[in-house]
């Protein structure tokens, strides 16, 4: 066997790396068909308008130019996109529109499209376009969203409520009155744009004689795309096929369906038969489009003299922007379940109501979705070390659950792990008592130094579909050819994450053959009908494991072919490398195969075709943990912070391919030391994006990152066959939080409790300024 | 009013009419359908879009393709030898140090010019190196590791890697 594809151990690299590396990639702005069509799209610059009438007549006679199209053309072919299925319960989403038609609802909201020759040429031309608003008054900050007498983002709902949850356990009212200490605090997150190095695009062809349309876009989710597409488009979802090419990065913004793809559809279908090409600019992708959701709201935490949380408690808003973003898995109550984090708290209650305004569209991208209260938790948790001069890892240890499996008092099931040894390693391997004691004496040498912890425990794949609120399955197809050659079809393919390597690995592993007589066949809805899509922690854990289950599957059958061929039953047959063997007799992996596809040797009623579909439903969500420690200074003079030491510890369960899964771990840790200084999407006060470009826009770079040290600490899942957890946000989110606490402790010496992020030299410079011009420290 | 502009890229001499705005970039990438060069942010910050321009490694979307006349382009694609890897590029492989792999032009020949110009770079010299090109999902570190598993390696083999026939 050990010519065979082992299913973990050492990494043999990304299967797609030789082709990315050379510059062989295929990315969605890669694509020309011929005859291709370019589509430039005119936007709004109010945040809030009616739109009295657009001029179209000087743009369509711009050279190049083969059609300028509103929301009225539109009409005939397409109408908004809706949510399709059961809305989660207490959720409103209005239809949105693929180019907006009476009214626009946040700067950036597409109004118009020019369609030319060149992208060039539609540019031009779109200047020659006469857009006549008329300023309404809008709403910009989320809280004055509830207020009475505010106009309404969408009138027809007679309110700007998007949603609502509440998720409680235990008597938080009781737990804050036994307590010795009740902390309060306002805490808040910005709506950021995650930033992708590729941005969106998408590619359309219509197909009358055929009467199909086929799409190719830059999508975490072609088979909700399309489902989405086919309903706008009036299709049937059998005539729309959706590619995905190779995706650039996504991180949560290249979800569901957008009004862009909807747009290019809907042209495509005018144009026929030339296709039609949209790809989005930086400036389209930081400033209109789906964001991260911003977030803000009161934290409350009960606690005793002692150190232990009796209650916890957080109400707040969160901010949707002009649009509920229509995506698969949306599920904001499951962040409420993880309040408790990794702590055993008798009491809990987290409520969110989250508001439409006249700013674009947000959804969940890194924190901002699951693991958007373990952000919360760990704030807590340092306030209450703050309150009672406890070390900040003291007072985490004191509450932890001591033993896995368990359950919090707001019902989150973990089914493994141990929070403890988590713990134990990272003041082990980061050498924590040393950092303490080097933080304290450069204190006294006037040095802002801070250290901060956070253990962040986040969701991988989500399931049962039943409390998820939308599908929670995958499905895989495992195909063999006559020659024996394997191919894996399946909704939850990669977007960047190197996931095709590690699902060649699983069914070679299966099937008992080498992983290069594997190969996983590109996202494309018409080879697999069904999926749901690669987003979140659930890619390896969900989708590996259909890939698991079919891959098994097919090899009973093969073995079944190989009884009838040796003349045995099955369970006399076994592998011996790839080949089928039962005593002396032996037949070869490669001549089963062809002689299975030949139907001369099959049982009759047996199909010769070799192929299996599994669909694997997670029973429950795993829990990936993450432990992160992290040291800054601050330069008092600029207020510059700089990350000098990381630490992690993670347990994501098993990790079939860990070279893998540290290139993410060290992208999740530099994107979440990158959302606590840099990362936020102001708009001034009219509603109008600050950030266009990378200039404005800070990034993460290679001198603004320390080395990281990450080790592991695997305990596998019983959730999934694969015994993997997923990674999800879990690392992004325990950077992030972990060096906002080592900001704050930085700071606290001068009196401060707690700062917002970003922590952007600017905010940093002012705290420092303010305190000390006080008499502070 | 277009302009005739001759280049060699990858040792292949080309010949096309440009309109004077027309980017190093989109020339390479529509004109030349070498899409290896990518446009992360068209301001000249993410470094998606770097080749060499008569030894020169700089930014395609700063450049007119006007100003190319005349010039030897490297891009991504020209590191590859008889089908076979640069040195470079199969060191960040072996560290696993893409992801997505969108940032490659920029990360690939930003590496190997840190390289030619000093062999033996130091971690924080790496880094600095690097300032130009983002990368969204490796965290650079593996980058960082991969060029300095280059740093021992003698020059003439990164050089002769790309452009043996010169
Ligand atoms: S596209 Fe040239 S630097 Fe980003
Ligand atoms: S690997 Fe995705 S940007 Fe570098």
């Amino acid at each position: 066997m050990s010519t065979n594809a082992r299913i973990e151990g050492e990494s043999t690299g990304l299967e797609e790396g030789p082709r990315l590396v050379s510059g062989c990639g295929l990315f969605i702005a890669d694509l020309r068909p011929p005859e291709v069509l370019h589509v430039h799209l005119v936007r709004s610059l109010e945040a809030h308008a009616r739109i009295r009438s657009i001029e179209t007549p000087a743009a369509s006679a711009s050279p190049g130019v083969v059609g300028v199209f509103t929301h009225t053309e539109l009409a005939f072919v397409c109408d908004p996109l809706e949510w399709i299925g059961p809305l989660p319960p207490n959720t409103r989403c209005p239809p949105r529109p693929a180019l907006a038609q009476w009214e626009a609802r946040f700067a950036g909201e597409p109004l118009a499209a020019v369609v030319a020759e060149s992208v060039a040429e539609a540019r031009k031309a779109a200047e020659g376009l006469e857009v006549n608003l008329e300023p309404l008054p809008g709403i910009l900050e989320p809280e004055s969203a509830l207020l009475q007498r505010v106009p309404c983002v969408h009138v027809s709902l007679g309110g700007n409520v998007a949603y609502q949850f509440v998720v409680s356990g235990g008597d938080t009212e009781e737990g804050f009155r036994k307590a010795d200490r009740v902390l309060t605090h306002r805490i808040a997150r910005p709506r950021y744009h995650p930033a992708p190095l590729e941005t969106r695009g998408v590619v359309a062809r219509w197909l009358e004689s055929e009467k199909r349309l086929e799409v190719w876009s830059s999508t975490e989710s072609p088979h909700f795309l399309r489902a989405q597409l086919a309903g706008a488009m009036r299709l049937p979802q059998s005539a729309v096929r959706v590619f995905t090419p190779d995706v650039g990065g996504a991180f949560g913004s290249k979800l569901g369906a957008t009004p862009e793809e909807l747009v290019v559809c809907a042209i495509a279908r005018i144009v026929a038969p030339r296709p039609v090409q949209w790809i989005e600019t930086r400036e389209e992708s930081l400033a209109f489009s789906t964001q991260a959701r911003a977030t803000s709201g009161e934290l409350k935490v009960g606690v005793r003299e002692d150190g232990r949380l009796l209650s916890i408690s957080y109400d707040g808003i969160d901010d949707v922007g002009a649009y509920l973003p229509i995506v698969p898995g949306h599920n904001p109550s499951a962040e409420g379940t993880l309040l408790c984090g990794a702590y055993q708290i008798p009491a809990a209650r987290m409520a969110v109501t989250a508001v439409f305004t006249n700013n674009p569209p947000a959804t969940s991208c890194h924190g901002a979705g699951a693991c958007g209260a373990g952000y919360i938790i760990e704030r807590a948790m340092d306030l209450v070390a703050a309150a009672l001069e406890l070390d900040c890892v003291e007072v985490r240890r004191l509450n932890l659950f001591r033993e896995l499996p368990a359950t919090t008092v707001t019902r989150a099931r973990y089914d493994s792990g141990d929070f403890s040894r988590l713990v134990d390693r990272a003041v082990e391997r980061s050498q924590y008592a040393v950092l303490r004691h080097e933080t304290s004496s450069r204190r006294r040498k006037g040095e802002l130094v801070g250290l901060g912890v956070a253990l962040l425990v986040g969701i991988g794949a989500q399931g049962p579909s039943r409390e998820t609120g939308g599908p929670a399955w995958e499905a895989a197809t495992v195909h063999v050819s006559a020659d024996g050659s394997a191919e894996v079809f399946t909704g939850g393919l990669a977007c960047g994450e190197g996931h095709e390597t590690v699902l060649a690995r699983i069914a070679a592993h299966a099937l008992g053959v080498k992983a290069d007589a594997v190969r996983v066949g590109r996202a494309d809805t018409q080879t697999m009908r069904a999926g749901v899509g690669s987003f979140g922690g659930r890619s390896i854990a969900t989708t590996g494991s259909a890939v698991l289950g079919a891959a098994r599957a097919l090899e009973r059958r093969l073995r079944g072919v190989a009884a009838g061929i040796l003349c045995t039953s099955v369970e006399y047959v076994d592998r011996d490398g790839a080949d089928f063997v039962s005593g002396s007799r032996r037949v070869s992996y490669r001549d089963l195969c062809l002689l299975a596809h030949g139907a001369s040797q099959l049982e009759p009623g047996s199909s010769p075709l070799l192929e299996e579909t599994f669909v694997f439903e997670p029973q429950g969500s795993t829990h990936p943990i993450s432990i992160h420690v992290a040291q800054v200074v601050i330069d008092s003079e600029t207020g510059e912070v700089s990350v000098e030491r990381c630490c992690n510890v993670r347990d994501l369960g098993r990790e079939l391919d860990p070279a893998l899964v540290e290139a993410q771990v060290r992208g999740g840790i530099a994107l979440g030391i990158e959302l606590a200084l840099l990362a936020g999407s102001p708009r001034g006060d009219d509603g109008q994006p600050l950030q266009r470009t990378f200039m404005e826009r800070p990034v993460s770079r290679a001198q603004g990152v320390p080395r990281f040290d990450i080790s592991s600490l695997p305990t596998p899942t019983t959730l999934n066959p694969l015994g993997a957890k997923g990674l999800g946000d879990t690392v992004t989110m325990a950077a992030f939080a972990s060096v906002m606490n080592a900001v704050v402790d930085a700071l606290r010496p001068l009196g401060v409790l707690h700062v917002d992020p970003p922590a952007t030299p600017e905010k940093i410079w002012r705290i420092v300024r303010s305190c000390r011009g006080t008499g502070g420290a | 009013m277009k302009y005739p502009v001759a280049v060699s890229v990858n040792g292949r001499a080309y010949r096309r009419e440009v309109e004077a705005r027309t980017l190093l970039v989109d020339f390479l990438r529509d004109h030349l359908g070498l899409f290896g060069t990518h446009v992360g942010c068209e301001t000249s910050q993410c470094g998606a879009c770097l080749v060499t321009l008569d030894g020169l490694t700089l930014k395609a979307c700063t450049r007119l393709a006007v100003q190319a006349d005349g010039a030897q382009v490297t891009t991504l694609e020209g590191l590859l030898v008889d089908g076979n890897l640069h040195p470079v590029q199969s060191a960040l492989l072996k560290e696993c140090a893409l992801t997505c792999g969108f940032c490659a032009s920029g990360v690939v020949l930003a590496a190997k010019e840190c390289l030619e110009r000093k062999p033996v770079a130091g971690e924080d010299e790496v880094r600095r190196s690097l300032e130009g090109v983002f990368c969204r999902c490796t965290g650079y570190q593996p980058i960082v590791d991969a060029v300095r598993s280059l740093a021992a390696a003698p020059v003439r083999d990164l050089r002769d890697g790309a452009t043996a026939e010169l």
